[in-house]
């Protein structure tokens, strides 16, 4: 009997190879996706499981809260480790202190950022391979250091490191030291899934060196607790130790909280879902990336399995005489839903292998996109491979269900006698599961378009912003410095300004990344606004290109006053620029950077934490000017520029440059800088340096994103094409009737294709509402720089392309049926 | 034996009712050969239906070698059908997808046979309809003619004690629809129950009774041979 089912199954396939080849192939990349996502998923959620006692160990790490949950993190500080030592359970602490040193062997100097001040016990929390030396000796040794197997090749190429010295400059001090040690020790680097950077050079903290290390300077923090301690217990305690010595620090509160290893990847700010950040010392992504590209690929799994469904049952006409047949020749409805099932499944398992194939082909291709290492070993990961396949054959068994149970439904003595069988409901079947298919895809394809919209928009006005050619020197602003600055070839303009205003952020922002607001702005009867004001002057409004639409900026240096822009003079209730002039506008200052892996105002006496806040100064301004947005994001950005001579924010160096990728210019600008006396390298960035970086990163992000819509649309369009044509061949003798009534072809076309596009049509007209409620009314109360915008064009770009690629999918067999003479037509059966 | 007793067919749609067969008492020998005609539209179908119990009567009995099937469950109406009753069909209907001799295995495939076993009746029963030779092609590199005797084949294959043919030579040129008649002759001669549905006066004439229908009805029925 199963080789009779083969057969059919096989021959069947291959003679309706067009249908066959699509039900393969999108489910097969139904599937190729399903594997890349799941071992994306595999990859980021295994980070730091191989650390002996994994389970027992955890990082400190400070956190800001907004709304009681934790916005953004960082590392503790120094100064709660006696604290955290203390918390019952604890067995064992240990810390890292990164600090950026220059290396010179010989003639040649190497940065090093991977340099970390250690505690003497590290690798009793964090073992390390030893190749050669004892590292634990060897980190306990002021004189020594341990350096990773990477860091001695970079440093000593193939010769043996042990023993030999290395000439150390701390070159991030405001007094650089210089000093010597010796290799003591050589370990492998580490696996590649840690949230710890694979290679490091460890100084010892037993050295005089590392006591000058400002107390409460962030410090990786990692401890170990007894096996029988809760987490929820450890949870209580660490936050009992933050309010007894964490006060608020303008208002804004901060906690340390215990992150177990294994979440130090994915989660290190606790339910931060969206968190991404790292650093020279680690690497982190947000869990909420790899659910949202979880859950979109399973979306693309389930559009592929739509697709097999529609199709199977469409083609359901042709394999009526082989159920008639069969069951006129005592073959149960039970033996032939197993019969289709068995051929579903083969479907299944044929795409399961294009799959894997694909999966080859394409996971080093996301691995570069992503800059990670994906792979799939089908020995080592042979459970995570049968896993898949139990998996695919699990969509196989599901989407062949109902397919088998329709065709299987066929009455023989209907089809047998050549009658065209019929499914109760299977066509309005097929119309839902095509709505449902291209819903959620239109549904993506306008949040797609509109996130890619928003991230162009901004990054070209970023770049047509005058701040384009920007150089920030991250240095307090003397008047010194920006004289010298100010004379430098290609230098045009040097000001004193404080940052804040001037950046792409939003970009992230609007996408949940987390954005920090700095005050809460009061308006018109009580209107609020949350933004970032940003003291400046005369000279930085020129420095930011600032044009002015109503009002006036400051006359003098210390005339007190504020200059918003369009969009905050709307959002603060004033229906017009002029309306706001002299307005009154006021926020407390809540803004202050955050302190330093929350120490900042540590209290270690164990007494009530302070108010801190309540020292923070209202500030109170009567709007002067009003200035015209400059498009996108950079309109949330940085609303509000204030003036006040008793503010005593920090004030840094901003260059306006001709060039600032001109290396010549930034080499001009060191060399300046050193003149000053100043010991170590000054710290400064471009603004075209950071858009870069954002554009690559949101590029990544975007890219994934892009690129599963496009897939989901591709199937989806597939299927379609696929469906069209069992369609249009069920039509041909409804059309050679129409025909010889006197239809015309155009007519014929107009219908057929209208027909089948209909569940596009409906996708549309669901979807399109939808994302507009979504932005304009559910969005709507969120606070302007958390918004996305969809113009009109986002809309009609949508929906007009989707409708294209479904009339594109028909059109062809639309035109073949209706191109048949209608005698041929009449005569089909 | 079938006995058919007061046996009616009644369609129904939410508007219109439509009465295939109505009364219909009939009695068929074992071994018998009988010719079904009348013109279209007038039931034929729907009572060799009923006969293969492919569907069931509204009102009225069946019995079928003794079992009455008239109320009968869809399960024992397949098991009944599996052993028992063969089809011969005006348009064939073999499956594309399969060989002949892979048709033909379709009638036993249900019937818990060994492979060694399907393997011996087909050969047998290709052997009868003299298709042998064409065991390994498919029903599309045949002539109307010789798909009609896989046809046969498969009908025969699973010795059944009924054989429903519905115009069998209703496609096929007079040759070819001799071939096939003689075939069913053979059959009957061998002891099982033939009934046909044709239009065809000569092919009713080799027909040991023949029954007409009008409208659903049984206007006469003819004896014509021993």
């Amino acid at each position: 009997m199963l080789a009779n089912y083969l057969a059919a199954a096989f021959r069947n396939l291959m003679r309706n190879r067009l249908h066959s080849a699509i039900t393969t192939v999108s489910l097969a990349v139904g599937f190729t996706v399903m594997i890349l996502v799941t071992v994306f998923w595999r990859n980021e959620r295994t980070y730091d499981q191989f650390w002996p006692n994994a389970d027992s160990l955890y990082m400190a790490m400070g956190r800001e809260l907004k709304d009681g949950a934790p916005s953004i993190y960082d590392d503790a500080s120094s100064r709660l480790t006696p604290l955290i030592a203390a918390v019952p359970g604890v067995e064992a602490i240990s810390r890292m202190v990164g600090e950026t040193v220059k290396i010179t062997m010989g003639p040649t100097e190497y940065e090093l950022e991977e340099t970390v001040w250690t505690d003497p016990n590290i690798f009793d929390l964090l073992p390390v391979k030893a190749i050669r030396g004892d590292p634990r000796a060897a980190v306990a040794d002021p004189g020594s250091a341990v350096i990773s197997k990477s860091i001695a090749e970079k440093l000593f190429g193939a010769n043996d490191p042990m023993g030999r010295p290395l000439t150390i400059t701390t070159i991030r001090r405001d007094t650089p030291q210089t000093f010597t040690v010796t290799v003591g020790a050589v370990i492998e680097d580490r696996p590649r899934q840690t949230h710890l950077q694979p290679g490091f050079l460890y100084l010892s903290g037993n050295s005089a060196l590392a006591r000058q290390i400002d107390p409460t300077a962030r410090a990786l923090t990692y401890f170990r607790v007894r096996k029988d301690v809760q987490r929820e217990n450890l949870e209580r305690d660490f936050a009992a130790l933050s309010a007894r010595h964490i006060p608020p620090v303008r208002g804004v509160k901060y906690d340390v909280a215990p992150i177990p290893i294994k979440d130090a990847y994915l989660r290190p700010g606790g339910d931060n879902w969206f968190s991404q950040s790292g650093g020279d010392l680690v690497r982190s992504s947000g869990e909420g990336f790899t659910t949202l590209f979880f859950a979109l690929g399973s979306m693309v799994l389930i559009v592929a399995a739509i697709n097999f469904v529609t199709l199977m049952t469409a083609r359901g006409a042709g394999r009526a005489v082989e159920v008639g047949v069969r069951k006129a020749s005592g073959g149960r409805r039970r033996d032939l839903v197993l019969q289709f099932i068995g051929e579903a499944l083969i479907y299944t398992t044929l795409a399961f292998l294009t799959a894997l194939a694909l999966s080859e082909l394409v996971l080093p291709l996301v691995s570069k996109l992503v800059d990670a290492e994906f792979s799939l070993n089908y020995i080592e990961d042979f459970g995570l491979v049968a896993g898949l396949g139990l998996a695919a054959l699990g969509v196989g068994l599901a989407a062949g269900l109902y397919p088998a149970l329709a065709l299987s439904s066929f009455r023989p003595a209907v089809v047998l006698k050549g009658g065209l069988p019929k499914t109760p409901g299977s066509a309005l079947l097929r119309q839902i599961l095509l709505t449902a298919q291209f819903t959620p895809l239109v549904l993506l394809a306008l949040g797609a378009v509109t996130a890619n919209a928003q991230l162009f928009r901004s990054i070209d006005n970023a770049s047509t912003t005058g701040d384009i050619n920007s150089v920030m020197i991250r240095e307090p602003c003397t008047s010194s410095l920006r004289a010298r600055m100010a004379v430098i070839p290609g230098v045009k303009m040097a000001t004193c300004l404080e940052y804040g205003g001037q950046n792409i952020g939003m970009v992230t922002g609007a996408l949940g990344i987390g954005q920090r607001v700095q005050a809460e702005v009061k308006g018109k009867d009580g209107r609020r606004l949350e933004a970032q004001p940003t003291l400046a002057d005369t000279d930085s409004v020129t420095f930011h290109g600032l044009k002015l639409i109503a009002g006036r900026f400051w006359t003098s240096p210390t005339e007190a006053g504020v200059v918003v822009n369009e969009t905050a003079a709307r959002n603060l209730g004033y229906s017009n620029p002029r309306a706001a002039l002299g307005q009154p506008v006021e926020w407390k200052e809540t803004g202050a950077p955050i302190p330093s892996g929350s120490g900042l105002s540590l209290s270690t006496s164990g007494g009530p934490a302070v108010a801190a806040e309540a020292n923070d100064p209202v500030r109170r301004f009567t709007i002067i000017g009003v200035t015209a947005d400059r498009g996108g994001f950079a309109d949330y950005e940085a609303p509000l520029y204030y003036q006040d001579a008793t503010a005593k924010r920090r004030l840094e160096l901003g260059l306006r440059v001709n060039d600032a990728k001109d290396p010549a210019l930034l080499k001009s600008l060191d060399a300046a800088w050193a003149e000053t006396g100043a010991l170590r390298p000054m710290q400064r960035q471009t603004y075209i340096g950071w858009l870069e970086e954002a554009k690559l990163a949101m590029g990544q992000i975007f890219g994934l994103l892009n690129g599963i819509v496009i897939t989901g649309l591709v199937i989806a369009a597939l299927g379609l094409f696929g469906l069209a044509a069992f369609l249009a061949e069920q039509r041909t003798k409804e059309v050679g009737v129409r025909k010889a009534l006197g239809a015309s072809r155009a007519t014929l076309m107009r219908m057929l294709v209208f027909q089948f596009a209909r569940p596009v049509i409906i996708a549309n007209l669901i979807a399109v509402p939808l994302v507009w409620l979504g932005l304009n009314v559910v969005m709507g109360s969120a606070s302007p720089n958390e918004r996305f915008v969809a113009p009109a064009w986002i809309y009609l770009l949508v929906t007009g392309a989707s409708l294209v690629l479904a009339v594109a999918a028909t059109f062809i067999h639309a035109w073949r049926v209706t191109g048949q003479r209608p005698v041929m037509a009449l005569r089909y059966e | 034996m079938l006995e058919l007793s007061n046996i009616a067919k009644v369609y129904r749609t939410s508007e219109v009712e439509t009465t295939a067969l109505a009364d219909i008492s009939l009695t068929i020998r074992e071994g018998e050969f009988v010719a079904i005609m009348g013109p279209s539209g007038c039931g034929k179908s729907t009572l060799l239906n009923i006969l293969g119990l492919l569907d069931t009567p509204s009102d009225g009995t069946y019995g079928f070698f003794g079992y009455q099937v008239a109320k009968a469950k869809e399960a024992a109406l397949t098991a009944l059908r599996r052993d028992h009753i063969g089809f011969v069909f005006q348009s064939f209907n073999l499956i594309d997808d399969l060989t002949v001799a892979e048709n033909v295995e379709v009638a036993l495939l249900y019937r818990g046979l060994s492979r060694g076993e399907r393997k011996k009746r087909i050969a047998e029963a290709l052997e009868r309809v003299g298709i042998s030779h064409r065991a390994k092609h498919r029903p599309q590199q045949l002539s109307g003619g010789q798909q009609q005797r896989v046809a046969v084949a498969r009908a025969l294959v699973s010795k059944p004690k009924l054989i429903l043919a519905d115009e069998p030579t209703g496609n096929l040129d007079t040759a070819n629809g001799e071939a096939v008649m003689q075939l069913l002759k053979d059959a009957a001669a061998a002891g099982v129950t033939v009934v046909m549905v044709t239009h065809s006066l000569a092919h009713a004439a080799e027909a040991q009774r023949t029954i007409r229908l009008l409208d659903g009805r049984v206007v006469s029925e003819t004896l014509l041979a021993a």
